[in-house]
């Protein structure tokens, strides 16, 4: 066992990047693996640049479209969220996102007129031809893998950099936590909280992952206003509106990073049902309701006393 | 005479096909009580804070029925301070 020693930290996908290395002399190899995947992923997944194969196979008005693997394995990794979640993750929310006026990179995007909501396309009607790397969707229907794409680039990356390398790798997007390799001396020291980005230690709690992978949703973040609504980027794909707040935040750990991700975003659309749910699949989960109630599942340590 | 014997062997055949039916209506009735059963009282675990604050090291299993992975092990208290933030983004 080791004790952590180094850490990077940039921004990409539009969120923050932080790999932390328990071997000092390895961290710019890490950091270096984890630049390439997150750029792969960018060109593959973004909504937000043309040029991305996503953008393209929006584009292609109902015509199948020749993608690259990690392209693929994206298509597969949010067909699979959808069908783990009974369709409430579907990457057919494109056309949702961009009428409730979330149509660019968050940064700019800005208080507007009233909001229309437009359910998602429809996830089983996305096409894809594994074998020969195409892609199809309907025209009009829009993909938007922002559910998966982050955490699966996390995954991706944290393998990527702990391969080969002396000691263990810990990569956070935005708060989605993958890691690989040895942990350090009692394990990744993780806050969970309503926003990864808070300068300021609000509520939360602080846990040890020793492995796998941690994700946080949450409705605090990413809010905009339109007419008299204030919205939120979590959908729900039946109605195109956002999730009704039943829990603000929820924090799930599981195997790797999609899987919790999947879990916890899934938690927030499905409100009151979350907390069964996720017992039931034996996933640890903290849910934090709107009033700060906080809900500990399937093994979630409780807060150590004061 | 022998009429009489044959109307008390053919009571006695009616006597045991009925029984025989009988026997088979209760066997399958109580199978599909047994199912309807089994459908409608799920077996469930129940779980809150101070279950989750006895176990916190619980071992989880490693793969559940509907394909989601499990992690090896569960988060653990810990008075470290916190390398990184997992919050929402």
């Amino acid at each position: 066992m080791t004790a952590v020693a180094a850490s990077a930290r940039w921004r990409a996908l539009g969120t923050s990047v932080v790999v932390i290395a328990t071997q000092p002399r390895e961290l710019t190899d890490a950091a270096a693996r984890v630049h390439d995947v997150l750029d792969q992923v960018d060109e593959a997944c973004s909504r937000f640049r043309d040029d991305s194969e996503l953008c393209r196979v929006n584009a292609a008005g109902g015509s199948r479209v020749t993608v690259s693997r990690l392209f693929v394995r994206a298509t597969r990794c949010a067909l699979r969220a959808a069908r783990l979640t009974d369709g409430d993750l579907d990457p057919t929310i494109g056309s949702s996102l961009r009428a409730a006026g979330y149509d660019r990179d968050f940064a700019a995007v800005r208080a507007g007129g009233p909001v229309r909501f437009v359910r998602a396309g429809g996830w089983k009607r996305i096409e894809l031809d594994d074998a020969h790397s195409t892609v199809r969707v309907p025209a009009g229907v829009e993909l938007d893998y922002g559910a998966t794409a982050k955490a699966l680039a996390a995954d991706v990356a944290a393998a990527s950099a702990a391969e080969g390398l002396a000691g263990g790798v810990l990569v956070s997007l935005g708060g989605d936590i993958a890691t690989a390799g040895e942990p350090p001396d009692g394990g990744w020291a993780v806050r969970v909280t309503d926003d990864h980005s808070s300068q300021t230690p609000g509520e939360g709690q602080t846990i040890a992952l020793r492995s796998g992978g941690l994700a946080t949703s949450s409705t605090t973040v990413r809010r905009w206003r339109r007419g008299s609504s204030e919205l939120n980027h979590i959908l729900d794909p039946q109605t195109g509106a956002p999730a009704e707040v039943c829990w603000r935040t929820v924090s799930v750990a599981a195997a790797c990073c999609v899987d919790a991700n999947i879990a916890s975003t899934a938690a927030i659309v499905r409100g009151e049902r979350a907390a069964d749910w996720l017992e039931s699949l034996r996933l640890p989960a903290r849910l934090v309701a709107a009033d700060g109630e906080v809900t500990l599942v399937a093994g979630w340590p409780a807060p150590e006393a004061d | 005479m022998r009429r009489a014997v044959s109307a008390r062997d053919a009571g006695l055949r009616r006597i045991s096909a009925v029984t025989r039916w009988l026997v088979v209506a209760v066997v399958g009735l109580s199978g599909a009580l047994a199912l309807i059963a089994s459908q409608a009282f799920h077996g469930r675990t129940v779980s809150n804070a101070s279950a989750a604050a006895s176990s916190p090291a619980v071992q989880a299993p490693a793969a559940s029925s509907d394909g989601f992975s499990q992690a090896n092990v569960a988060p653990t208290p810990t008075p470290a301070a916190p390398v990184v933030v997992s919050g929402g983004s």
